[in-house]
């Protein structure tokens, strides 16, 4: 799913063919790349009618760089990178409100470990419908945090390594790594009807 | 001997364990308690479905409409592709220089159009009427989109009454 | 006895005539043509109150508006809620459409051609389009087949139709031009099926009632000869996969008292209209006072999105063609009327 799993050599023609001009060459592109671009925008802001805006914003600013790319065969990592700045420019214009961090570290036995973060979700009855456990999925990814959404989403949807989403993000590998383990260990506590052990 | 406490303890670290955030003796301690402890094993074990599951289930559909969206916003004539920005000097510069441009435009506009009232557009204005009552006569058509024909019907109107104005 | 033996035998040669169509007639259709034989008639089965979020193109730029919905199969009404149309409400019950904008004192009222999609309509669309499936997607929170509908022979527009594959109700209309270009884009954002309606709720809006366009059993060539005043005559030529639908008597919506003759052509989706008038009328709301279109015999074309406008002053009468195929077309249909 990453970019750096296989080289979309298919990518390359597209993409020269964009340069052109090519409208209908663009939109096999958006084809390919929808679901991820707006999965990825999603994750980062967490509401659908921004995310469709905001995926729109990605994909004609690609449409209107698409001439800088040098790396074609990389077209979807720039793309990845473009949405990311997109949602972190639009994320910086909001109104700011207070988030209390999750990150920070308590002390216990004399080592660090992660604050306990009280689970004000309902367990989930046990349902079999396939639809249900997507919808469950998705309410979970929803009542994180934004930072902790956006970590699940590129780490495990994305598939971008904890470097990789740290250059992207801007933060430590350390504090990657710490939201990762404090959502999943939210997502496990409010998935855990749908979880088999 | 593994205890309850060992377990309790370790459980609170699983999560971070299971992203490989723990550094030093509190790596070894949960590695090796998990290796000797069944119960914490398994619940390592859910920490890894939950992953799964995630990866398999997160995913959304994007919004019916996103291409149309994006294919108007690309071709759309009036809108000027965004490209490199030039350094701040020449941009001070371009803004000056459109600044006078727009000015100069603005007068010889002005001026043309005291000199030289324009007629109605009567061609449009005629248009507009037969328009609506080309859309109002379609609305009932088969698969005719009779929100976007109402839409028309009053666009058609407003332009009448805009071209009369005149 | 005897009668009783005529009915069964009728009822036997119905019941084979069914199993006829169903064995071999509908098996012929493809899924997407089903699909959309279905959905001609969906409106008329289905209840269902929806919010609807729709873009124009209208002279160049994306005008949207929003309404709600309120769906039954014997009348509908429409709020609209946002845009240029705030506060506009349309009534459509019989074959008559109520339309009151938002400030308006009078209702505009329209009497429709085919209120009830006719086997014709269906004939002739399944003639001059072809249905290809475009796959499934979800409108609304509802599973839908997509449809393309392109004409089978030339250029002409192109619908795009989003069925919802449970209760065949078009959840999402987009129109394009002859050229491909989007024009239009009706979509569900909400829809709840069954629900009922209240008892005030498909209510004629109060106010004036002005007849802005009407057709009837009554309106032919004839007839709109008598009261226009004038010969009201087909055009000799018309686009190829039209036929004539019927005439209405169009009367301008600003109550100026002009009337035309309106002839309209449909291809099964999309229609041509023939205005026949006098003289080319510029109606007193717009104050203008030039009322010829150009030198006699000159035909003007003017553009917009839902189709260009071809006027050719035709002895006595103008003529105006609206339509969306090719300029060219609507010209030498103007051009053929005498």
């Amino acid at each position: 799913m990453s970019g750096g799993r296989v080289v979309e050599y298919v990518d390359v023609d597209l993409v020269r063919r964009t340069k052109t001009g090519d409208v209908e060459a663009f939109e096999q592109l958006f084809n390919r790349y929808q679901k991820r671009v707006y999965n990825i925008v999603y994750g980062m802001i967490g509401n659908e009618n921004d995310a469709a805006e905001l995926a729109q914003d990605v994909f004609v600013r690609v449409f209107d760089s698409i001439a800088t790319l040098r790396a074609e065969e990389a077209f979807f990592t720039w793309v990845r990178t473009v949405a990311i700045n997109v949602c972190r420019d639009h994320v910086r214009r909001r109104v700011p409100f207070r988030v209390e961090s999750l990150d920070e570290k308590m002390s216990y036995d004399g080592e660090d470990i992660i604050r306990e973060i009280a689970d004000p979700a309902v367990g989930p009855e046990r349902l079999s419908e396939q639809k249900e456990t997507e919808r469950a999925v998705h309410r979970a990814i929803d009542s994180l945090s934004g930072e902790h959404r956006t970590v699940v989403v590129l780490h495990h949807l994305e598939g971008m390594d904890v470097q990789d989403i740290a250059k992207a993000l801007g933060c430590p590998t350390g504090t990657v790594k710490s939201r990762l383990a404090r959502a999943r260990e939210e997502l496990r506590r409010k998935l855990a009807g749908y979880v088999e052990s | 001997m593994e205890t309850r406490v060992d377990c309790e303890y370790i459980r609170g670290l699983l999560a971070d364990f299971s992203e490989d955030n723990l550094l030093g003796r509190a790596a070894r301690r949960a590695r090796d308690h998990v290796a000797a402890c069944e119960a914490c094993a398994d619940e390592l074990k859910t920490f890894e479905a939950t992953a799964d599951l995630v990866r398999e289930k997160g995913l959304r559909e994007p919004p019916v409409g996103l291409w149309n969206a994006v294919y108007n916003r690309i071709t759309d004539p009036a809108r000027a592709p965004s490209v490199a920005r030039p350094a701040a000097g020449l941009r001070l510069r371009l803004r000056i220089g459109a600044a006078i441009a727009a000015l100069s435009l603005v007068i010889l506009f002005g001026l043309s159009y005291v000199r030289r009232p324009q007629p109605p557009s009567v061609a449009n204005a005629v248009a507009a009427e037969y328009v609506e009552g080309h859309a109002v006569g379609s609305r009932d058509g088969l698969f005719a989109d009779r929100f976007s024909l109402t839409s028309v019907a009053a666009l058609a109107e407003a332009e009448q009454r805009e071209n009369g104005r005149l | 006895m005897r009668r009783v033996s005529y009915i069964l035998a009728a009822l036997a040669v119905a019941a084979l005539f069914v199993v006829w169509i169903q064995t071999q007639v509908l098996p012929t259709l493809s899924d997407a043509t089903r699909t959309v034989v279905a959905a001609a008639n969906a409106d008329r089965t289905q209840s269902y109150t929806a919010d609807v979020r729709t873009k124009t193109m209208y002279r160049g730029k994306w005008v949207t508006v929003e309404s709600k919905v309120y769906h039954s199969p014997k009348v509908e009404r429409i709020e609209y809620s946002g845009g240029h149309l705030a506060g506009a409400i349309v009534v459509n019950q019989g074959n008559k459409s109520y339309t009151r904008r938002h400030g308006s004192s009078s209702v505009a009222v329209t009497e429709l051609a085919t209120p009830a999609p006719s086997a014709d309509r269906i004939g002739l669309l399944l003639k001059n389009y072809s249905a290809t499936p475009g796959g499934r997607a979800r409108v609304a929170g509802r599973d839908v087949n997509i449809v393309d509908l392109t004409p089978r022979t030339c250029a002409g527009p192109s619908k795009r139709l989003w069925i919802d594959t449970q209760t065949y109700v078009t959840l999402r209309t987009d129109d394009k031009d002859m050229e491909g270009r989007l024009i239009s884009s009706s979509e569900f954002r909400r829809v709840t099926y069954g629900s009922p309606m209240s008892a005030d709720m498909p209510r004629i809006p109060s106010g004036k009632q002005i007849e802005t366009a009407s057709v009837s059993a009554g309106r032919d060539a004839a007839s709109l000869s008598r009261r226009l005043g004038f010969r009201v005559t087909l055009p000799k030529y018309v686009s190829r996969g039209y036929t004539l639908e019927g005439y209405r008597l169009h009367a301008c919506p600003c109550r100026c008292g002009h009337e035309s003759a309106h002839i309209v052509y449909t291809n099964g989706v999309d229609t041509i209209s023939v205005f026949e008038t006098r003289k080319l009328h510029h109606c007193g709301v717009t104050k203008a006072c030039d009322p010829h279109p150009g030198a006699a015999g000159q035909c003007l074309m003017n553009k917009t999105e839902r189709g260009a406008v071809a006027v050719a002053q035709r002895g006595a009468k103008t003529v105006v063609v609206v339509g969306s195929v090719d300029p060219s077309e609507l010209m030498r249909i103007a051009e053929s009327t005498d």
